[in-house]
C-alpha cells in the first residue's frame, strides 16, 4: 500500500486564458518534504489552491490521506496548515491578538498554542506592536506561525521564504527539516529557487507551464547528476593499489569486488585502463558520468534558466 | 397569573432547546474526537484534536493531545536511534569498504610476490599505516554511533586538567616530529581543577589535533592552556590553509567535509564528535579561521570551585 499523504490524479485547471495546470499527478509521501519547483506562472500556486479547496479543479481528483478532497473538506482541511499568499490579518491588532482570533475560530491542540507558535518564529508574545507596523519579514514569520499554530500533520507552504533575510531563511529551513525529521510531519513547499529546494526537499516535482516534467527524490537526482568514472574490473583491491601507486589518486569509492568509482575526472581514462591491463586486470566496462543538477534541470525545462 | 405561566413555559422551552443544542454539539465533538483517536490508534501520532479554549470539553482534549505528544516524542527518539543504526551500517559498508579493500590490494601484491625488495618493504609499511588509519576510523565511527544513540556514557569528575593535557600531548609529540611539524606547547605548572570526563576530554583533544594533521597542511601547531575568567581555555592553533567562512558554519555538523567529492581524507566525524562531547561536558568549542593564515580551535570548560 502506498504511503501517499497527497495524491492527485490528472488534476487540471482551465482558466479563460488557457490551462494553468494540466493533467497533474503528484505524489507526496508521509514524513517527507516535497518541493514543487517552477518558474513564476508555472502553476504552483494554482495547484496549492486546489489542494486547499480554495479553487475547484476543472477536472481531476485530489486525494488527501486517501480521502477524496471533494465532499470531505470539513474533515481534511482542519488537519492542514497552510501559507498561501498573504493571510488576512487585521492591521489594527497585534500579532498575538490576530493569532488569538484564529485560535478561537479553528481551535487549538493546547492552551499555549499561540505563545508556542510565536516563539518558534521568534516573534514576541503579547507585544504592543500592531500588525500594520510589522516589516515584510515579520509579517511572513507571523504567517508561518499561523500555519503551524494548530500543530498540523501536513503543511502546504507557498514560497514561505519570501521576504525573509538570509538568517531567517536558514532558521525556517532548519525548523522545517526538524518538523519533518523529528516529528514526522509532511510538508509540501513551492519555490522558484533551485538551490533553496535542493537544500530542503526530499522529493522534487518540476512544474513548467502547468505540466509536471519530473518527479523524483533528491537523492536519485543527485546520483544522476554526480561526476565520476565508473570501472567494472576483475579485482578492485589491485585497482585501488594501482590508482594510489601509479596515479597518486585517492578520490575513489569501492562499491564491491568488481565496481569502483573514481571522482577525479581530470585523469586520462585510456591511460588508467592501459595500466590496469598491464597489471593483469580485466576491465569489462568503463563509463564517465558528468552532469550537474542545474544543467539537468535546464535540460528538463528545455534550456531555460531556473533562477 | 396567565402571563406568569406563559413566561415559565417560554423559559423552560428555551432551556430545553438550549440543552438539546448543547447535547448535539457535544455529541458531534465526541464523534470527531473518536475519529481522531481511531486515527492515532492506527499509528498516526501526528494527529491533534483541536478545541477552542472556552469549550467545556477543551481540558480533556488538551490532555489527550499532551499524552499523544509525549508518546510521539519517545517514538521519535527510537526512530532517531534507528536512523543512527542505518547510517552506521551505510558508513560501515561504504567508508570502510574502500580503505579496507585498498589495504588488501597492497597486502595481496606483497603476498603474491608482485613486488619485491624495497618496494615490498614499502608496501608493508603502507599496509601497516592504512590498517591503523582504518582502526582509528572505526573507533570514531563507534564513538559517533554511541553519541547518536545516547549510549555514550560520560562520567564527569573533578579532574586536574593541566596534567591530563600533558599526558595526551606526550603521545602526539613523536607524530609531530615524524611529520616535521614545529610544535609549541604552553601549559602552566599550576594545577587547574575542572569538572569533566577524562576519556571524553582525551578524545576531543585527539580529534582536534588529528584534524590539524590531516586537513590543515600546517607546519606549525601551537597548543596552549590557561585560565580565562572562570573557565579554563585550551587553544589549538595552526598555520595551515584555513577555512572559508561558509565552511566554518558547518564544520561541527556530522559528515561535513570541506573538500567536497569523495575525498578519502577524513570521515567528517572527528569534529562532530568533538563538538558533541564538549557540549555534553558543559563546555564550549569555538573555531576561528582565515584562509591561507590558519585556524584556531578554542575549548572552554568551567573551572570547578
Amino acid at each position: 500500500m502506498s504511503n501517499y499523504i497527497i495524491e492527485t490524479r490528472n488534476l487540471t485547471k482551465t482558466y479563460l486564458a488557457g490551462k494553468s495546470v494540466a493533467d497533474l499527478s503528484i505524489h507526496v509521501q508521509k514524513g517527507r518534504i516535497y518541493g514543487l519547483l517552477g518558474r513564476n506562472g508555472a502553476g504552483k500556486t494554482t495547484t496549492m489552491k486546489m489542494l486547499l479547496g480554495l479553487i475547484q479543479p476543472t477536472t481531476g481528483e485530489i486525494f488527501i490521506w486517501k480521502k477524496n478532497l471533494r465532499g470531505n473538506e470539513k474533515k481534511i482541511l482542519p488537519r492542514i496548515g497552510s501559507l498561501i499568499e498573504a493571510p488576512g490579518f487585521y492591521p489594527n491588532l497585534t500579532a498575538t491578538e490576530n493569532l488569538n482570533i484564529f485560535a478561537a475560530l479553528r481551535g487549538v491542540p493546547n492552551p499555549y498554542a499561540v505563545k508556542d507558535a510565536l516563539n518558534l518564529v521568534h516573534l514576541p508574545y503579547k507585544d504592543k506592536k500592531l500588525f500594520s507596523e510589522y516589516s515584510l519579514g515579520m509579517k511572513q514569520r507571523l504567517a508561518i506561525a499561523l500555519a503551524i499554530m494548530h500543530d498540523p500533520e501536513l503543511l502546504i507552504l507557498d514560497e514561505p521564504m519570501n521576504g525573509l533575510d538570509p538568517i531567517g531563511i536558514a532558521e525556517i529551513r532548519l525548523f522545517l527539516r526538524q518538523l519533518c525529521e523529528e516529528k514526522g510531519k509532511t510538508i509540501l513547499i513551492s519555490s522558484h529557487i533551485l538551490s533553496e529546494i535542493s537544500l530542503l526537499a526530499d522529493d522534487i516535482g518540476i512544474l513548467d507551464k502547468g505540466v509536471l516534467l519530473e518527479e523524483e527524490s533528491l537523492a536519485k537526482l543527485e546520483q544522476k547528476s554526480s561526476k565520476y568514472i565508473h570501472f567494472t574490473i576483475s579485482d578492485t583491491a589491485q585497482a585501488a593499489r594501482i590508482l594510489e601507486q601509479s596515479f597518486y589518486e585517492k578520490q575513489f569509492l569501492i562499491q564491491d569486488d568488481h565496481n569502483i568509482r573514481l571522482y577525479n575526472l581530470a585523469l586520462s581514462v585510456t591511460k588508467i585502463v592501459s595500466v590496469f591491463i598491464e597489471n593483469g586486470l580485466e576491465v569489462s566496462e568503463v563509463y564517465t558520468c558528468e552532469d550537474n543538477l542545474e544543467e539537468y534541470f535546464k535540460r528538463i525545462i528545455g534550456g531555460k534558466e531556473i533562477v | 397569573m396567565e402571563i406568569f405561566c406563559f413566561l415559565v413555559l417560554e423559559i423552560s422551552l428555551l432551556l430545553i432547546i438550549y440543552s438539546i443544542a448543547t447535547v448535539c454539539r457535544v455529541k458531534r465533538q465526541i464523534s470527531e474526537v473518536l475519529d481522531a483517536l481511531n486515527d492515532i490508534k492506527n499509528g498516526n501520532g501526528n494527529r491533534r484534536i483541536l478545541a477552542r479554549t472556552n469549550e467545556m470539553i477543551a481540558p480533556l482534549i488538551y490532555e489527550i493531545n499532551s499524552i499523544v505528544i509525549s508518546y510521539e516524542n519517545k517514538l521519535s527518539m527510537f526512530h532517531r536511534v534507528e536512523e543512527a543504526n542505518r547510517r552506521f551500517m551505510t558508513s560501515l559498508s561504504h567508508d570502510v569498504k574502500t580503505p579496507l579493500t585498498t589495504l588488501i590490494g597492497y597486502l595481496d601484491a606483497a603476498y603474491k610476490g608482485t613486488v619485491t625488495g624495497r618496494e615490498y618493504d614499502n608496501y608493508i609499511e603502507i599496509a601497516h599505516r592504512k590498517s591503523h588509519e582504518l582502526k582509528n576510523y572505526i573507533d570514531m565511527l563507534f564513538d559517533w554511533f554511541k553519541l547518536n544513540s545516547n549510549e555514550f556514557i560520560i562520567k564527569i569528575d573533578t579532574m586536574e586538567v593541566a596534567e591530563l593535557t600533558r599526558n595526551v600531548l606526550i603521545d602526539w609529540i613523536p607524530i609531530f616530529e615524524n611529520k616535521q611539524m614545529e610544535y609549541h606547547v604552553s601549559i602552566p605548572e599550576q594545577p587547574f581543577l575542572v569538572r569533566l570526563d577524562p576519556d571524553g576530554y582525551t578524545r576531543i583533544l585527539n580529534n582536534l589535533i588529528q584534524n590539524v594533521i590531516v586537513h590543515s597542511y600546517a607546519n606549525k601547531i601551537k597548543i596552549s592552556l590557561c585560565r580565562f575568567e572562570n573557565d579554563i581555555k585550551i587553544q589549538i592553533s595552526d598555520n595551515g590553509i584555513g577555512m572559508k567562512s561558509e565552511d566554518l558554519k558547518h564544520i561541527f555538523e556530522r559528515l561535513y567535509k570541506c573538500d567536497k567529492g569523495y575525498s578519502k581524507k577524513g570521515s567528517g566525524l572527528g569534529l562532530f564528535i568533538a563538538y558533541q562531547l564538549t557540549e555534553k561536558m558543559n563546555g564550549k568549542i569555538v573555531v576561528e579561521s582565515e584562509v591561507t593564515k590558519g585556524t584556531v580551535f578554542t575549548l572552554l570548560f568551567p573551572l570547578a570551585i
